[in-house]
């Protein structure tokens, strides 16, 4: 009997140890208290723009401007994106596809919150992401991607075709969206960020705007071999001829530039890079500097560090494509100025110079642009110089090498656009590859040491590690281009 | 009646609880012609013994007795007959049985004995204490337990106790960091079970305390990451190893499945000394030890060429010899000319731009490495006050340990007291009580890892043969003091010298481990046990970057506050008789309650507004407030029963429920059984004469293993102080634990009246439904998923030979030998993955779990090389692009392990050697990497003059057949590209090693002698640690790691800090 008592105590002992076992207080031990289970989109928007565009100038910086023969490496003893050997690399995939998830999650959040500028914004960043990827790769996952939550984790690919016609879709989509009366309810925009009313009107809405119907317009001209299953031109003459309700960029205040407000957390992500990795191991090609030489360009001493050649300070290049046995040292050549580094302007994503390039490019196909091409094309340069901040020195745009001469062949004049347009992509993620690709310009030489066998690249292959995690899919989009994934294949635009 | 009172006391010691009951066994007094006998038991050490046996036979064989000693240690007989003879035997567990024959009993004399008891180790009846720190005889064990005394942390003393149990212990697996003096470690049993690397780890126990083994990181990797990981230590190392009494180390989990999901690692119960009682006044010991540390091993540096890429000549800065061919253009590399008499101009300290004005003698300088490098001296005191009467005991002990290092500026403080209370209440009501406190902190912790502002990074590239390290000692530009670092020759690494007392990293931590137990007997059957247990630490962290270091442009301050909490509340109800005298069962329920709690809070100015000004205050950005919070509780229930047939077959059945709040609700809640059994054959069968015991034992075990903390549902990732992103791994709802069952079964012989033992161990571990996060393709929007999948079987065998060769009055050498050998090999992974990676190194090499592998198996690249397996030459002279397909190139974990320790003991001399050896294991080399890309070591001379042809073939593209390289290349070319960092086929080295881990000699003085001056004891003893260090390996040493933040990864020595020779001399007084 004194034993059941004891035992009893016991039991009741136990149980007033293990009271707390109730799902409620287990349940709030297990909720996080450092991470909130739910956001708003302004906390989101900010971090992403920050995150997107500093992998896009990164792809500009680590891939574009070596393949373009912005830079070459100062020592490199095999291979090279400068010889046209092309691994299949990450390029942007991971970090884009990364920021597309809160780009959706930003959508789905608007949505629920009718927050309707918050959603503009981030279909026009994922139409430029995706058209982005698209151009680099060709066929990617779109319309499945994003959906590990719902469990697939293995998206399909869609069609190039697909994609576009999507992306077109959806920048009409944005543009309707957008309401210039109203400020971001949550703040967080960082690419245009005053977020203020000023006599009722929210500018930064209104920039976003013109930054849906700009990226519009690239991807339409982009089109131009496809006029015919795409419609281009009747989209491009809408936008042209409707510009209150299509506006595009027009001035240097609207373009769509990250400016890095270099306080914590958002800096420059060079903003520490060591000399080593910044500029001891790059340098500028002949080909990039001494067009600029010629016709002493201002943007040189943004763009570029002067070398001492006998007791005279120049601009000096390497050759791009050089053999391997080649090594150039430290310090002889032009590279990247260190006040690059620190700039809050290098976060280029779309500019006011390339919708008067687009412009000059599309006057000369005969659209109505109001203007000229030479008009454009000067705008163009000046609009550029003054991205920079450089001022276009008195005569420069007639001085031969620059000056637009309208009677010379279409063909002539397109070169001509194309290369000064190829300036104003400094730091522009792909797009002057895109470019290249699109229009042949500019031409640029071949080095000596580029195996006779390397082609100029059309593409990237996809990322290797879809062979392990999607490879049903990954068999599927490269099937198109005869089960290789080359970096020579030719996208659909381009065909 | 009296035999049935004595003879029920006997039964119940025979259950060996008899430690938790004390039982004053004296006998009612009858006034006749009997006699009393007294006598008193003491061990080695002069204390008291309670609770032995004593059994008294008389010469007709009619007459025998049983008593037990009491507190106090005394035994009395009262009706023994005075003129008579009788044969006393002393009998305690874990001591050799004493004997006294012939003992005549003296009429209405003072009839008193004095018996020592031996201690006898390797002795049958040891007492091991199990988990939940129930004692149990060694005998009735159904598996592998290993205990190992005080002597064993205390012989040669170490920055981090655990460190010194390497080689002393079958199966135990210690890898070290080789990141400053904290010494931190992974200690793991019986191999890798978890593809998680933390949840391999063995528990730690204090005194029933499961303690801390969490390492709070900085948050970086060592390898290029924005800042260093620095070792801050671990409450593991907290602990002063002179108040340990005893480590039982239970292997497996059919030691530890009562402890349920927290000791699927095994586990190490470490118990504190207890207050003793004295036969009078206090018993006083006082320790002072000092020691020396010394680099033990260097790399094999070369001191035969200077700096530079050319060895045509060599200039600090253009002059009339040519251009500069020393800081960017050579960063670092020893490719220059020869030491060969001959002058250049060089780095001038005293001349404004240290530009020469004249060429001086180009020497090499042979402490460019070693000068940066001190003697390190430790400093321990420690003073223990004890003491005691029948009714309880206590015993304080305190200690001040001071470290510097190596490294000057680095070293660290640690301050520890420890209480130890019992107390006898009723005769029912036993309390104890026990409080370990440590404040430990250091002025700055060396930053480690591969990074600019280490210092290992500068020595391999920052500096050359022909450079002298004080060049680098005013490390302010002229005039710039606290702005601008002088950085003289690569500028890639910071000044070593700005990295050594301007890099600064502080701790202060204070820390508490405690526990309270009562325990109540109910009646002589029933009893009540309750325990509270608290590990708590506070501890606060900064580290401080100057203006103008490389990553830290405009400086750096950060501060953390970490509050480590965790509480455990235990209820055990025991309850133990026997069947018909043959059958003797305890059956015994439980409870426990743990709640953790982790809190850390950290206040960052990323960029400082005044140069030197280390305070958040001081942010030139709005400061950053990093707070990282977790808790997590666990409800357990649990039942034991021990069951045992005439002493001779024992089964043990365990079982325990644990609720775990970081697995989804209502899906929390999980079994973990186990049974063991053991067989004591010697008492079963008739064996040879010369077995003196066996044992066979076997055993069945299945626990599981939570996660951490909220990984069931959707939380948004902190981004840039303020913002939030989609965090990239997906979470699941569904998570099970993962669980391990195991199999262990084993072989205890002893020889020759135990002069000879042999102790053998196989086990089998299989551990499922491991909570891994699988590689997702991140176009699905997340790039890992959580999920419960794979199966890791590990198999291995234990073994431990012990020996006394010789043993005589004054002369004894016994000798152990612990060997153990492990497979982990990979079974099953999720679907459709048929790989894991548990750690990567930027991919040049990878630590990968892929099926059909063995766990560790190390991933890299390597040359590509022609049907014949010679290595493909491109035709410029070098070898081609590395092979795409990666290959193993060797395994971090060693196939074998043995610890050989020999004791001398020559009357008050003893001497002890232990020898710690691995063979096989593998480490990938970045020390060696870079040394032997930038010319630093021997390996490279060969070709430097006139160049290398390098042995491989180059495919004649118009026969389409291999050719033998006949190009020459120069040296720098030819090492660079063989040793590069992606090359795993010439960085990852065999780790085999033979360390002369432990040598000591103690002299113990003269009792005779110290006894007039009020001293008991006095040894004077000399010992040294890891003095020699036998190994290919072209690092430091083989048994590094390294620390990623928190975790240390094994397999990988990303710049280690030289490993030591620690040599000291140690004097303990008694008083």
């Amino acid at each position: 009997m004194k034993r059941m008592k004891h035992i009893s105590l016991f039991v009741i002992l136990i149980s007033s140890l293990l009271v707390a076992c109730t799902k409620k207080s287990f349940e709030e031990i297990n909720t996080d208290p450092n991470r909130p289970g739910e956001v708003n989109p302004g906390v989101m928007l900010g971090q992403m723009q920050y995150r997107i565009v500093n992998s896009s100038i990164g792809a500009a910086r680590g891939f574009t401007h070596e393949l373009m023969q912005v830079t070459a490496p100062r020592s490199s003893s095999r291979d090279g994106v400068h010889r046209y050997f092309i691994t299949p690399g990450d390029g942007v995939w991971t970090n884009f596809y990364n920021n597309i998830t809160d780009m959706e999650d930003i959508i789905q959040l608007s949505d629920k919150l009718v927050e309707k500028n918050y959603k503009a914004i981030a279909l026009v960043y994922k139409c430029w992401a995706y058209s982005i990827l698209t151009d680099l790769y060709g066929d990617v996952p779109y319309s499945d991607a994003i959906k590990a939550v719902e469990g697939n984790f293995q998206p399909k690919f869609d069609s190039q075709k697909d994609i576009y016609t999507q992306i077109l879709k959806d920048l009409i989509t944005a543009n309707d969206l957008f309401d210039d009366s109203k400020a971001l309810t949550y703040g967080g925009d960082n690419v245009y960020p005053s977020n203020t009313l000023s006599g009722g009107k929210n500018i930064g809405i209104q920039r976003w705007k013109k930054f849906g119907n700009t990226l519009r317009l690239r991807l339409l001209l982009r089109l131009s071999k496809r006029q015919a299953e795409m419609d281009v031109n009747t989209q491009i003459t809408e936008i042209l001829s409707n510009t209150v309700k299509f506006p595009v960029f027009v001035s240097n205040a609207d373009e769509g530039i990250f400016k890095y407000p270099n306080v914590y957390p958002y800096f420059n992500p060079y903003y520490t890079a060591r000399q080593l990795d910044w500029r001891d191991g790059t340098y500028y090609t002949k080909f990039f500097l001494d067009k600029l030489n010629a016709v002493n360009d201002p943007r040189r001493a943004v763009w570029a560090l002067p070398v001492t050649v006998g007791g005279a300070n120049v601009y000096q290049g390497i050759e791009s494509g050089y053999p391997t046995s080649t090594e150039y040292v430290v310090g002889k050549n032009s590279s990247y100025p260190d006040a690059l580094k620190t700039s809050s302007y290098l976060g280029v994503m779309m500019t006011y110079a390339e919708v008067e390039f687009i412009k000059a490019e599309l006057a000369l196909k005969g659209f109505n642009t109001g203007k000229t091409s030479k008009v454009h094309y000067e705008s163009g340069i000046t609009a550029s110089m003054f991205q920079w901040g450089a001022a276009v020195p008195a005569g420069f745009l007639s001085q031969p090498g620059i000056l637009y001469d309208a009677t010379q062949s279409i063909e002539a004049q397109l070169e001509k656009i194309m290369l000064q347009k190829y300036y104003a992509y400094y730091f522009v993620d792909y797009q002057a590859w895109f470019e290249k690709r699109r229009t042949g310009y500019p031409v640029l030489p071949r080095g000596t040491g580029i195996p006779i066998e390397n082609k100029f690249p059309y593409r990237l292959p996809y990322p290797t590690y879809l062979q392990s995690l999607n490879p049903a899919n990954y068999a599927a989009a490269i099937a198109t281009m005869g089960n290789t994934d080359k970096s020579d294949a030719k996208l659909w635009w381009d065909k | 009646m009296k035999e049935k009172i004595a003879s029920q006391l006997k039964k119940i010691l025979q259950t060996g609880l008899f430690v938790l009951l004390i039982f004053v066994s004296y006998e009612p007094l009858k006034a006749q012609q009997n006699t009393v006998v007294k006598g008193a038991v003491l061990n080695d050490n002069n204390e008291m013994l309670s609770g032995v046996t004593v059994n008294v036979t008389g010469k007709n064989g009619k007459e025998n007795y049983n008593g037990t000693t009491d507190e106090n240690g005394i035994f009395v007989f009262y009706k023994l007959s005075a003129g008579k003879s009788y044969d006393f035997s002393v009998s305690f567990v874990g001591y050799e049985i004493g004997v006294i024959k012939n003992y005549l009993v003296k009429q209405q004399e003072n009839n008193s004995l004095l018996v020592k008891l031996k201690n006898n180790k390797g002795a049958m009846q040891e007492v091991v204490i199990t988990a939940l720190g129930i004692k149990r005889e060694e005998k009735s064990l159904g598996y592998a337990a290993q205990t190992v005394t005080e002597t064993a942390v205390k012989d040669a003393k170490t920055n981090n106790w655990v460190n010194s149990l390497s080689g002393k212990v079958a199966g135990l697996n210690i890898q070290g960091t080789g990141a400053g003096p904290m010494g931190s470690s992974r200690i793991t049993l019986r191999g890798e079970n978890s593809l998680n690397l933390d949840n391999n780890q063995a528990l730690i126990v204090l005194d029933g305390v499961p303690i801390s083994s969490k390492i709070t990181g900085t948050g970086y990797n060592s390898h290029l990451a924005t800042d260093s990981p620095v070792d801050f230590g671990s409450g593991v190392s907290d602990i002063n190893p002179d108040d340990i009494a005893s480590i039982t180390v239970l292997k497996g989990p059919g030691a530890t499945a009562l402890y349920g999901s927290r000791a699927a690692g095994g586990a190490l119960i470490i118990t504190t000394k207890n207050g003793s009682r004295k036969d009078k006044g206090l018993g006083i010991t006082y320790n002072t030890n000092v020691s020396i540390d010394q680099v033990n091993r260097w790399p094999d540096y070369q001191y035969e060429y200077g700096e530079g890429r050319t060895n045509a000549y060599y200039s600090y800065g253009d002059s009339p010899d040519g251009i500069n061919t020393s800081t960017g253009v050579a960063a670092g590399r020893a490719w220059g000319p020869k030491f060969n008499g001959q002058s250049y101009f060089q780095y001038d300290p005293t001349t404004p731009k240290n530009l020469a004005i004249a060429r001086t003698p180009w020497v090499a300088q042979p402490d460019y490495i070693k000068g940066f490098f001190q003697t390190g001296v430790t400093f321990n005191n420690s003073v223990s006050v004890e003491g005691g009467n029948e009714k309880g005991s206590a015993r304080l002990s305190v200690s001040h340990l001071k470290n510097t290092w190596i490294i000057p500026n680095t070293g660290y403080e640690r301050l520890t007291a420890a209480l130890s209370v019992n107390q006898k209440v009723t005769d029912k009501l036993k309390i104890n009580g026990k409080v370990n406190y440590t404040n430990k902190k250091s002025d700055n912790l060396p930053s480690a890892g591969y990074n600019n502002q280490t210092l290992m990074y500068f020595l391999i590239i920052g500096t050359a043969p022909n450079i002298r390290p004080e060049w680098f000692k005013p490390y302010w530009e002229p005039g710039l003091v606290g702005v601008k670092q002088k950085n003289p020759f690569n500028p890639g690494p910071d000044n070593p010298y700005l990295d050594i007392y301007e890099n600064i990293n502080k701790m202060n931590k204070h820390g508490v481990v405690g526990t309270v137990s009562a325990n109540y007997e109910i009646n002589k059957k029933l009893e009540l046990m309750i325990r509270a247990g608290v590990d708590m630490a506070f501890e606060f962290r900064s580290q401080q970057r100057p203006y103008s270091m490389t990553k830290f442009p405009q400086g750096s301050y950060r501060e953390q506050n970490v509050f480590n909490y965790e509480v455990n509340t235990d209820a055990l109800l025991t309850f133990k008789d026997e069947i018909s005298g043959k059958i003797k069962y305890t059956v015994s329920a439980g409870a426990n309650a743990m709640r953790q709690t982790y809190d850390f809070a950290g206040l960052y100015a990323e960029r400082l507004a005044q140069p030197g000004i280390y305070q958040v205050s001081n942010s030139l950005d709005q400061s950053v407030a990093d707070p990282q919070k977790s808790s997590k509780a666990i409800n357990s229930l649990y039942a034991t029963t021990q069951w045992s047939y005439m002493e001779r077959v024992f089964l043990d059945v365990t079982g325990r429920n644990d609720r775990s709040s970081t697995l989804p609700y209502g899906k929390n809640a999980f079994f973990y059984p186990s049974v063991s059994t053991s067989f004591l054959l010697s008492d079963l069968f008739d064996l040879p004469r010369q077995v003196s015991f066996a044992k066979f034992r076997l055993s069945w075990a299945q626990v599981g293993n939570d996660t951490r903390p909220y990984q069931t549902s959707k939380y948004y990732d902190r981004i840039y102080g303020n913002s939030f992103t989609n965090p990239g791994t997906l979470y699941n709802p569904n998570l099970k634990p993962e669980i391990i069952s195991s199999y262990e079964t084993g072989l205890d012989i002893r020889f020759l009246k135990n002069r000879l033992s042999v102790d053998a161990a196989v086990y089998q571990n299989k551990s499922r439904n491991q909570i891994i996060a699988i590689p997702l393709d991140p176009t699905s929007g997340y790039s890992s998923a959580l999920i419960n999948a794979g199966l890791i079987e590990s198999r291995g065998v234990e073994l431990q030979v012990k020996g006394t060769p010789v043993l005589t009055n004054k002369f004894k050498w016994a000798t152990t030998l612990n060997w153990s050998t492990n497979r982990s090999y990979v079974r099953e992974l999720a679907n459709g993955i048929t790989s894991q990676v548990i750690y990567n190194h930027s991919n040049n090499v990878t630590i990968e779990a892929r099926v059909g592998g063995r766990m560790g198996d190390m991933y890299g690249r390597g040359f590509q090389r022609s049907p014949e397996g010679k290595i493909i030459y491109n035709s410029t002279g070098l070898p081609a692009v590395l092979d795409t397909k990666t290959k193993v190139w060797g395994n971090a974990f060693a196939d074998w392990k043995a610890g050989l320790m020999n004791e001398f003991t020559y009357k008050n001399l003893r001497v002890s050697i232990l020898f710690d050896y691995q063979h096989g294991g593998s480490m990938y080399s970045q020390t060696n990497h870079k040394s032997n890309t930038l010319g630093k070591t021997n390996i490279t001379l060969p070709g430097r003059e006139g160049g290398i042809t390098g042995d491989g073939v180059v495919l004649n593209s118009a026969t389409g057949k291999y050719e033998p390289n006949m190009v020459k290349v120069t040296a720098d070319n030819y090492y660079e590209t063989i040793y590069a960092i992606s090359n795993a086929e010439m960085n990852v080295f065999d780790a085999t090693y033979l360390k002369l881990r432990e040598a000591r000699i103690e002299f113990n003085l003269p009792q005779e002698l110290l006894i007039k001056i009020g001293i008991k004891q006095t040894s004077i003893a000399l010992y040294g640690r890891d003095l020699f260090n036998i190994t290919n390996f072209p690092g430091f040493d083989p048994e590094g790691g390294n620390l990623n933040s928190g975790t240390i990864t094994p397999g990988v020595e990303l710049m280690q800090f030289p490993s030591t020779r620690n040599m000291g001399v140690n004097l303990t007084f008694k008083f």
